[in-house]
Formats: C-alpha cells, sequence, structure tokens
C-alpha cells in the first residue's frame, strides 16, 4: 500500500521542485559567468590590445584624451639599412606624446613603440618614455616604462645578456640586460639621473587584488649607438 | 541525500558542459568563419575595399608627383579597382594561410611587369628629351622609383596590415595555436558527449532530466557568448575605432562584426536548442508524473 | 607675496644689466640654465624642438613669441627661475633670500659676465655629509644645513644641484609647494608656456605645461616618478567571487532543499 502523503505536502513538495527548476539556470549562469571573469583577469587577454592598437594604429578611442594632447603616431623602420652611421650623431627630439622609437627584444618576442612622455592615453598606445630621463641616444639614464598587462606582459621573461634595440629615426641604438631589478614605488634609485649611459625598463608587478606596489624591470647597458646623420 | 547529490552531481557536469559548448562555439567560429579565406574574401566586394584602395593609391601619387616628377598618369592604369581587386583578394588570401600555417610567409608576389614597364618607358622618354644619360645613377633612380610604387600598392593592399602584424610578431604568437582548432573542435564534441553519458547515469531513475541539465548547459553557454555579442553589435563598438587608412577601417571592422554576427547566430541557435530541450523535458517529465499518479491512483 | 616682491625687484634691477652686455652665450647655456632652475626635462626638450623648428640666428632665439638673445635667456631663466625655486627652499631651511640674490650678484660679477652664475658648481662645504645630500630625508637635511656656517649655508643653498633641489622638493610641504607651483606657473609664462597644476599632495606636485598652441609639451611631477603601470583589478576579482560564493550558496540551498523534500 502506497504511503498516504497530505495534499499540503504534496503541494509543497511541487513547489520546491517548481523552484529548483527555475532558480537553477540563472545560478548556473552566475557561477558560469563569475568563473569567466575571474579566468579573464588570471589569462592574458589584455594582450589582444596591442593588436587592435597596431592595426588601428591612430587613435583607439577608448578614453577621452587630455586637453592638448597631440598623439603621434610615426611609422619607424626596423630594418638597419646598409647606410653609413656613426657613434655619435644628431638627435631628432620628439614632442610630448610622439612615438619616436620602437623597442625591440627579440628573446621575448617584443615589439612596441615608445613614445615620449606618459600619461594614461600614451599608456594604452605602447611604452612610454618618461620626459624627466635622457632622449635615446643621450647620455644617462633612459626610463621606459609600459603597462604589464599589454605590452610589458612578459618583460620579466628577460634575462641577462638578452638583447634589446631601440629604433629611431635618427638612429638605432643596442642594449645589453645588464640586471634584473625590483622595487618598491616609492623606490626611485633605478629612475633617477645617472652619469653613465643606460636603458631601464620597468613595469609592474602583476598582482590580481589592489594596486601594484612593487615594479619589476631590467636596466641595460648600451652596446652599440648607430646615429644616422653626424652631429 | 542521494537525491541531494544527484542535484550537486548534475550542476557540476552541466557547469563543464557549459564550458566545453563555448569552447565548442568559439573553436567553431574560428575553424569555419574567422580563419575561412571564403567568408573573409566575401568582405572585398561588402565593403569595397578596391575603390577604396584605388581611391588612397591615387591620392598619394598625386602628391608624390610633386616631390618625385612622376606623372600619376603612369600608374592609373594600374591602380584602377579592377587591378587591385587580385591583389587584394591575395593579399587576405596568402595572410590567412600564413596564420593558418599553410604558407611560409604572408608576402603576396603580384606581377607588376606592365607597372616597371610604364615607369621605364616614361624615364626612358624624359631622359631622351632632356639629354640626361642612361647611368648607374639613372638605373638606380629607375629601379627605386619602381620599387617604391610597388611597394606603396602592396602596403595599401595589404589591408589586415598582416606585413606590420608580421614584422611586430604578433602572427607568431597566434600560429601555434591555429595547429590546435581542429583537434580542439573534437575534443569538445567528445568532451560533450562524454558528459551526457554522465549526466544519464548520474540521473539514470529519472533520465528525462538529462533533457533539463543540456538545456541548462546549451542556456548559460549561448547566453555567456550572446550577451558580449550582442552588446558589442548593438552599440557599433568596432565603429569607434578612428584609423589612418579607410580600407583598412572597413576591412578589420567588417571581419570583426562578421565574426560577431556569426557569434550571435550560433548562440540564438543554442538558446533555441536549449527551449527545445526544455520543451521535451517538460513532456517526458509530464507524462512520467502523470503515469505515476496514475499508478496512486490505482493503488 | 614678499617672495614675489623680491622677485620682480630682482628682475627690474638686474635684467637692464644683463642687456648691456655683448652674449657669447650659447644656446646650450640656456639649455644647462633651464636645468640648473629645475625646469621640467619635457619643458627643455620642447626648447630643443623650438630652437630646431623655429627661426634662431647665432645669437639668440625664440620660446614661444619672444625672441632674446642665448645671454638674455640665460640670465631671464636665473632670475626668475632661481628666484621662486630657490628662495622658497631658502626660507624653508632659515635663509634670508635676499642673502642668495646677493650671492649670484657677486657671482655674475666676478665670473664673466657673459656666462651665466657658476650655480651649476657646488660649492664644497666644510662639513662633510655622512650620506649623499639628496638622498637625506628632510629632517637630516636640516639638520645638516643648520651644522653649517651661515655663509656657507647660503652658498651651499644657492648652488644645489638639480638632483639636490629636487629631492628637497619632493619632501616640502604642501604649502611650500603650493608657492613654488605658484611661482613656476609665473615662470613659465616667461618662457611662452602655461603651466597648470594638475594635482597636489602630500606625495607629489603634478604639472602640465601647454605651449602657446595649447598643445601638451610635458606632464609630470617635481621629481622623479614611478608611473603606475598595471591595472587594479581588485572590484573585478571581488565582483567575479561574490558571484561565484552567491551562486554556489544558492545551489547548495536548493540541494538541501532536495534532501527534506525526500524526508518529507
Amino acid at each position: 500500500m502506497a504511503k498516504f502523503k497530505p495534499k499540503s505536502k504534496v503541494k509543497k513538495k511541487k513547489k520546491h521542485r517548481n523552484l529548483v527548476y527555475y532558480f537553477t539556470p540563472p545560478l548556473v549562469l552566475m557561477l558560469a559567468l563569475g568563473i569567466c571573469i575571474m579566468a579573464y583577469i588570471f589569462t592574458p587577454v589584455h594582450m589582444v590590445q596591442p593588436f587592435l592598437n597596431l592595426i588601428f594604429l591612430d587613435n583607439h578611442k577608448l578614453t577621452d584624451v587630455s586637453d592638448g594632447l597631440n598623439i603621434i603616431e610615426k611609422d619607424i623602420k626596423t630594418d638597419n639599412g646598409d647606410g653609413q652611421t656613426f657613434s655619435d650623431g644628431k638627435i631628432t627630439y620628439p614632442t610630448f606624446g610622439e612615438q619616436y622609437a620602437v623597442l625591440s627584444a627579440e628573446s621575448i618576442q617584443l615589439t612596441c613603440g615608445v613614445f615620449y612622455g606618459v600619461n594614461k592615453e600614451l599608456l594604452e598606445r605602447g611604452a612610454c618614455q618618461s620626459t624627466q630621463s635622457p632622449i635615446i641616444g643621450e647620455a644617462g639614464n633612459t626610463v621606459i616604462d609600459a603597462h604589464v598587462n599589454t605590452y610589458f606582459a612578459n618583460l620579466s621573461d628577460l634575462k641577462k645578456d638578452d638583447e634589446i634595440i631601440l629604433y629611431t629615426d635618427y638612429g638605432n641604438f643596442t642594449y645589453k640586460v645588464k640586471n634584473l631589478i625590483a622595487f618598491d614605488k616609492n623606490d626611485k634609485r633605478y629612475l633617477t639621473a645617472s652619469d653613465q649611459t643606460l636603458l631601464t625598463l620597468y613595469t609592474c608587478q602583476p598582482q590580481v587584488i589592489g594596486s601594484p606596489n612593487q615594479r619589476i624591470g631590467v636596466q641595460c647597458e648600451p652596446v652599440s649607438m648607430k646615429f644616422y646623420a653626424p652631429n | 541525500m542521494k537525491k541531494r547529490l544527484v542535484y550537486i552531481g548534475s550542476v557540476f557536469v552541466t557547469l563543464l558542459m557549459t564550458f566545453l559548448i563555448i569552447g565548442l562555439i568559439a573553436a567553431a567560429i574560428v575553424q569555419f568563419y574567422a580563419l575561412n579565406s571564403n567568408h573573409i574574401l566575401s568582405l572585398v566586394e561588402a565593403k569595397q575595399l578596391p575603390e577604396k584602395v584605388s581611391a588612397s593609391l591615387t591620392d598619394q601619387f598625386n602628391t608624390m608627383e610633386n616631390t618625385t616628377g612622376i606623372p600619376a598618369s603612369i600608374f592609373e592604369n594600374e591602380i584602377s579597382p579592377a587591378k587591385l581587386r587580385p591583389l587584394i583578394s591575395d593579399s587576405i588570401e596568402n595572410g590567412f594561410s600564413y596564420i593558418r600555417n599553410e604558407r611560409a610567409n604572408p608576402d603576396a608576389a603580384p606581377d607588376f611587369s606592365i607597372l616597371e614597364t610604364n615607369v621605364e618607358k616614361f624615364f626612358i622618354e624624359y631622359a631622351e628629351t632632356n639629354n640626361i644619360p642612361q647611368d648607374e645613377t639613372f638605373k638606380t633612380a629607375l629601379r627605386e622609383s619602381i620599387q617604391n610604387a610597388e611597394s606603396l600598392i602592396l602596403s595599401e593592399c595589404d589591408v589586415f596590415q598582416f606585413r606590420k602584424l608580421n614584422q611586430y610578431h604578433y602572427l607568431d604568437k597566434i600560429k601555434p595555436f591555429t595547429n590546435w582548432i581542429v583537434i580542439g573542435l573534437l575534443a569538445c564534441i567528445l568532451a560533450i558527449l562524454l558528459m551526457l553519458f554522465v549526466l544519464y547515469g548520474i540521473n539514470s531513475e529519472e533520465y528525462e532530466y538529462c533533457f533539463y541539465w543540456s538545456a541548462t548547459a546549451a542556456l548559460v553557454g549561448s547566453f555567456i557568448t550572446l550577451i558580449p555579442s550582442a552588446y558589442v553589435k548593438s552599440s557599433n563598438w568596432f565603429d569607434r575605432f578612428a584609423l589612418k587608412q579607410d580600407q583598412t577601417f572597413a576591412a578589420v571592422t567588417g571581419y570583426l562584426n562578421m565574426v560577431t554576427q556569426h557569434i550571435i547566430i550560433i548562440s540564438v541557435i543554442g538558446i533555441l536548442s536549449s527551449i527545445i530541450l526544455y520543451a521535451l523535458f517538460g513532456i517526458l517529465r509530464n507524462k512520467r508524473m502523470n503515469k505515476q499518479t496514475i499508478n496512486e491512483a490505482r493503488h | 607675496m614678499k617672495r614675489r616682491m623680491l622677485a620682480a625687484a630682482a628682475v627690474i634691477t638686474f635684467l637692464p644689466f644683463g642687456t648691456l652686455h655683448a652674449s657669447a652665450a650659447s644656446v646650450e647655456d640656456v639649455y644647462q640654465a633651464m636645468q640648473d632652475v629645475g625646469c621640467t626635462a619635457g619643458m627643455i626638450t620642447d626648447a630643443k624642438v623650438q630652437y630646431e623648428n623655429t627661426e634662431h640666428d647665432n645669437i639668440g632665439m625664440y620660446m614661444g613669441t619672444e625672441y632674446h638673445t642665448f645671454q638674455e635667456w640665460v640670465q631671464l631663466i636665473h632670475r626668475y627661475g632661481i628666484t621662486y625655486v630657490v628662495n622658497v627652499i631658502a626660507e624653508f631651511f632659515g635663509i634670508d633670500s635676499q642673502d642668495i640674490i646677493d650671492y649670484y650678484d657677486l657671482q655674475t660679477e666676478s665670473d664673466n659676465p657673459s656666462s651665466p652664475p657658476a650655480n651649476s658648481e657646488t660649492t664644497e662645504p666644510s662639513v662633510t655629509p655622512e650620506k649623499p645630500f639628496d638622498q637625506m630625508t628632510l629632517e637630516e637635511m636640516r639638520a645638516y644645513i643648520d651644522s653649517l656656517p651661515y655663509d656657507e649655508r647660503v652658498a651651499f643653498i644657492a648652488t644645489l644641484t638639480p638632483e639636490q633641489r629636487r629631492s628637497i622638493l619632493k619632501q616640502l610641504p604642501n604649502e611650500q609647494k603650493t608657492e613654488i607651483a605658484a611661482g613656476m606657473v609665473d615662470f613659465g609664462s616667461q618662457l611662452g608656456l602655461s603651466v597648470s597644476i594638475d594635482k597636489i599632495n602630500a606625495d607629489d606636485l603634478q604639472l602640465s605645461i601647454r605651449n602657446q598652441d595649447g598643445e601638451l609639451i610635458d606632464s609630470s611631477s617635481l621629481g622623479f616618478t614611478v608611473d603606475a603601470t598595471g591595472w587594479d583589478t581588485t572590484y573585478l576579482f571581488l565582483g567575479s567571487l561574490c558571484m561565484i560564493l552567491t551562486a554556489c550558496s544558492g545551489i547548495y540551498l536548493l540541494g538541501k532543499g532536495q534532501k527534506e523534500d525526500t524526508n518529507g
């Protein structure tokens, strides 16, 4: 004989089963979306941005451009050519917001434009050279930084003696990684002026929660300075 | 307790199936649309790429006339839309073939013999008229003019900027993945079948729940792919990009819009499939409940 | 206010003196003068760009719409530039700014008048610091300067290197930073530049400098800046974690209900 179930309990059972049917898909959707967003944070999906920037060249208008900021993107030749070069030569000074160099590090398959000046808009378009540091080719410590989520995602893969080349319209400059550096955001010692000619590249240490306080990078010494025109 | 385990187990398998469905949609889109030259080549006419490239080249050769002295009319025939159409198609075909690892490099090797003849003819006539010796300097100038013109035409016809992407090593980053797309596609299909089998095993007592859970996986997976695509399409997100070159803008945004559209279509198919599966679940569930009620009434 | 009046007085007093002398300064002297007074590197590079791209001759150049000889530019830069920065620093360390001006005048008279005051040469003090001056905290700097005789203090402050000056500027309290920023606005206008203050807080003084066409030529802080080159994913991470936890809780409760269903 079947167990007698009161009508109210049958109704309650049916109501609960309906709740399960209706609420399960949205809950599964929420769970799946949460996992997708988490995966988005941890995987270098932002790497697609350099592709888009490269293709679109002109303006990747996701943010408003600072008042008066004149962004100039240039096609700089990265083939060395057979022309005569000089160890000391004429520098063509860039304006703020001008992409005046291309940085190439074959060992980590990195190639990106270098802008003169650092601000939010320029960091979205490529690597940026601090205006507080000398122009590429000048004596002193040239400092270049970029976002870790995009252009400098693989900067930490650089090793000692890896070669880095900076191509400009007035010359090409080859450096060799001298040492790997890590410093706190309040520590300026790798950014200050130097009597030695150096190239310092840095970016944030990847971090999931909170604003990153640590910076990582490399300091490089020059191997060759080839100017296209004499001084 | 058993029912709870069945429920939690089913949710877990459904979650796995959801990601497999997303993977399947992504792999299918890439294999059949994103890297399929036939679909991409349809953009050439749809976006009037030959006309745009022709207009751009005409402007540039007209401007260059002031500095080089070579009349733009020399190049007129060679930069007509009809002449550029095969060059653009070749550039697209070669570029995507390179990404699919079917070619060693993305560069096109077009036939510029008529252009070279025209330029040479102009140079020789000019030299004869102005008594300029046809020495090494003359030949170098001729060679450079031809090379510059060819390079400019090829550059403009490279509407997807494959050369620049290759120069910056970005294509090398994509290429390793293209080999795995078919394998990924098959793996997703097999894994989904396996999950269905597991679901049936878990819900063997009430097998109609397999339809419910499959429908949930299809619905959730399709929603996750539909939401961003629909947003991008409805907000004309790609049109926000300003661009130097008209033809590159048209080609790339057209391509991205085409891929987005196909993602939306497949997602909608996924949602419709899930509705059908839910309906099937409803029918089978009702049948079972009716059977149970009849059995209870009999007893 | 007092400092600005002194600055104005200095300019009025010394600019005519500057114009009487033949200019043997060069464009490099102008760049050096800008560096000496703490102009941002972007301002100096813009001056170089202006020199390359605008009309100039072998005795002078344009900056903005003003033409001056190189010597005049050097003196103008020193008078305006040094005055607002060094005077603020001098007063902070308890030195009368008039003594600084007197020191420069002495240097100008004794040196070759066609070359700038020997501002880039630091004076060796009688007391050797325990560590480089530009690496000291503000309190350590104050203690060190107080240990020097008064005339050496004047000479030391008057001949700070750009690095030492920047180190001080970086650490100065907001009140002094604001005065310097206001001074830079005045000084910038002499070079045909529009200086605006974007941000001023305990850590930083952020300036934007635009030329007469409104083009941004520099956006930097007084001192070296470590840029924020990472994106803060905190909210995204926490949001997705909330979603996952909520969904898991909901699924657990529904599953628990299944258990009750069996027992009920």
